[in-house]
């Protein structure tokens, strides 16, 4: 078995194990890595569950690989106070550091993979900001922004493993928009950035790599009409009984990541009914399942993701 | 490859433990408000055994909306939309709870049905037969009407709402309420009266012949106008200009309106941060829209400061509802 240096989630033991003749060089390394910390950021706190009050209602939480950072979006109150939450995470005690303040209230935000830039789908537009420039108090951290002009309710984003795409989900726009990040942080953050959209059915959101990088699997809260597919849901409120039925079941949507690049309209290689209003999805460790939270069905749906693969249901393209 | 049952209106989820539990936010926000929630725990392994999935619930915020896992895999990140705050939650001590909330077996009961169900179609000439003008003994009266094939209901001067079928003669209006008309063929005549089913009480309402029927079919295609253009109800902005000139000169008038609003007037005015008489000259006001609600909002200036002014107006020309902000 080749030795090779995880970048992600490496495990002390198992890469003692695997690479034994390497024992002694990993050893040294591991012991600057521990240097190279200053505090435990890692350390869980003393309470099992701690609460941590923020000053408006939260979306999305994304800590740093280190764990001394922990970037929460804040929808805002009524139109102000909208912004990224930058809190200090040191030896199990969590602080609000900063509030970087934003114009468009932010959903959905990832960091790259480099860790140098964080990414906020935020309901109008997507936006770039510095990272060390966030956590290190700087004026004004955020780099650029752009929006195609519509409100599509950009609500989720996220980026493939070498930083050169990002994907944005257009909740309103039916649709997840394929953005050219190397170009983009080169080149400036303007729509000249954009490669594409990908039609992504109804209300898509969900943003999740398969392990190997080759697709995305998006959720769609309902299919579209065009797709044919029977009514099996009731709308979507409370005290509705199950008997109405008005909508078809939503979807996971695969989506082909190399395609996504250089022809982004015919992306799309599957789609597979995934319960009434399916709107999130882990990944397990293996990336052998995903899991879906459905909505409107109160499950949660775990799907093979062998059998995710193109289907013979899809227009042919071309 | 399975389903599990959780709790209501599932939003964030995530996985635990090398792949071993998944976690996923009930944020039941279409009916908690802003109620404390659950994460349920689930069984990965059991993940196609229903009910026998789930290990337990761990007390949450309000609107559980997103989680993230910490890059050791230690911490778990959950954010809690409706409570304003950000939840830390130790992974190797979870505060599993092993007593379900009863929402839990009752969606799994839901699920165990869910192939059964099947789109209600009910025949269009059927529907026909049920559309017109029926009046309550002591109420509003209820216009029914067909937009396409979809059955719509307009109770009084509230919004037109669509109803759906759970029958061919029982329709849900909202929680609660439901229409029931009696069992006619199709294209042989109409419903001669409908019963409202409402939590507990039934009220029976009469169909009106055309002559009664037309001045409530005039009102409601002309309020569909005015909606549509954005045009105010002839005659509100002098029927709000007499009521506020009224409340200033703190001599409300009884006849420019009904009863009910004249009883709603204390408390609305209450709700004002300044009181109307202290607001100075009115200096002009600006017609906003038709509400979807069927008012017509005004905005209202004075010298020292502004109302939002919603009003409904009857056809008799009297205030029937209105507010003030």
């Amino acid at each position: 078995m080749s030795c090779i240096w995880l970048s992600e989630s490496w495990d002390y033991n198992r890469l003692m194990a695997r690479c034994s003749s390497y024992a002694f060089a990993l050893a040294i390394a591991l012991t600057l890595a521990a240097q190279a910390r200053p505090s435990e950021c890692d350390a869980p706190a003393a309470s099992p569950s701690l609460t941590i009050p923020l000053p408006s209602s939260p979306f999305a939480v994304t800590p740093t690989r280190d764990g001394c950072w922990i970037f929460v979006s804040l929808t805002g109150n009524g139109g102000t106070g909208a912004g990224i939450a930058v809190l200090k995470r040191s030896r199990g005690i969590i602080q609000l550091s900063r509030v970087v303040p934003l114009k468009s209230a932010p959903t959905g935000i990832t960091l790259t993979h480099d860790r140098r830039l964080l990414v906020a789908a935020a309901t109008n537009a997507t936006i770039f900001i510095d990272v060390p420039r966030m956590i290190g108090g700087a004026a004004d951290p955020v780099l650029g922004s752009f929006s195609d002009g519509r409100a599509t309710g950009s609500i989720y984003a996220n980026i493939t493993r070498n930083d050169k795409l990002l994907f944005v989900s257009e909740e309103s726009g039916q649709s997840v928009t394929v953005i050219d990040l190397k170009r983009a942080r080169k080149k400036g953050y303007t729509t000249d950035a954009i490669i594409g959209k990908i039609p992504a059915g109804s209300a898509p959101i969900a943003l999740t790599f398969s392990r190997n990088g080759k697709w995305l699997y998006t959720t769609s809260q309902a299919a579209l009409p065009d797709w044919n597919w029977p009514k099996a849901c009731k709308p979507e409120a409370p005290g509705i009984p199950d008997s109405i039925v008005t909508r078809p079941e939503g979807a996971v949507i695969v989506i082909d990541v190399a395609r996504a690049r250089k022809d982004p309209a015919h992306a799309v290689v599957a789609r597979v009914p995934a319960g009434c209003s399916p709107v999130r999805m882990a990944i397990s460790p293996d990336g052998d399942r995903i899991y879906v939270t459905a909505r409107n069905s109160n499950a949660v749906l775990a799907f093979d993701t062998a059998k995710l693969l193109p289907t013979r249901d899809m227009p042919k393209w071309g | 490859m399975g389903i599990a049952p959780v709790g209501d209106a599932p939003v964030p989820v995530t996985v635990l433990d090398k792949g071993q539990k998944v976690v996923a936010g009930n944020s039941n926000r279409f009916a908690a408000g802003n109620a404390p929630q659950t994460l349920v725990v689930l069984d990965a392994g059991k993940i196609s055994e229903g009910l026998n999935a789930v290990l337990g619930v761990i007390p949450v915020g309000a609107f559980p909306r997103e989680m993230a896992v910490s890059a050791d895999r230690r911490t778990l990140f959950l954010t809690n939309f409706g409570s304003k705050t950000l939840q830390v939650l130790d992974i190797a001590h979870l505060p599993i709870d092993t007593n379900l909330p009863p929402e839990i077996a009752a969606n799994a009961a839901a699920l165990a049905h869910r192939s059964e169900r099947r789109e209600i179609t009910v025949d269009g000439k059927i529907l026909n037969g049920y559309t017109g003008v029926y009046q309550t003994p002591d109420g509003p009266a209820l216009l029914i009407a067909l937009n396409g094939n979809q059955l719509t209901a307009k109770i009084g001067m509230q919004p037109e709402m669509n109803i759906l079928p759970e029958s061919d003669t029982m329709f849900f209006l909202r929680p609660g309420m439901q229409i029931e008309f009696p069992k006619i063929d199709a294209g042989q005549g109409n419903a001669d009266q409908v019963i409202l089913h409402q939590t507990g009480r039934d009220i029976t309402a009469k169909r009106l012949d055309d002559a009664a029927a037309k001045p409530f079919l005039d009102a409601g295609s002309a309020f569909a106008k005015r909606l549509k253009n954005q045009t105010p109800a002839p005659g509100s902005e002098a029927a709000m200009r007499k009521m506020i000139e009224d409340l200033q000169l703190g001599k409300p008038d009884s006849d420019l309106m009904n009863a009910d609003s004249f009883a709603a007037l204390r408390r609305e005015l209450e709700r004002l941060p300044t009181p109307i008489a202290q607001l100075g000259s009115l200096q002009s006001v600006t017609f906003t829209e038709v509400g979807p609600g069927g008012a017509d909002i005004y905005h209202v200036k004075f010298e020292k400061g502004s109302l939002d002014y919603r009003i409904w107006l009857g056809p008799d020309g009297k205030i029937e509802a209105f507010s003030l902000r």
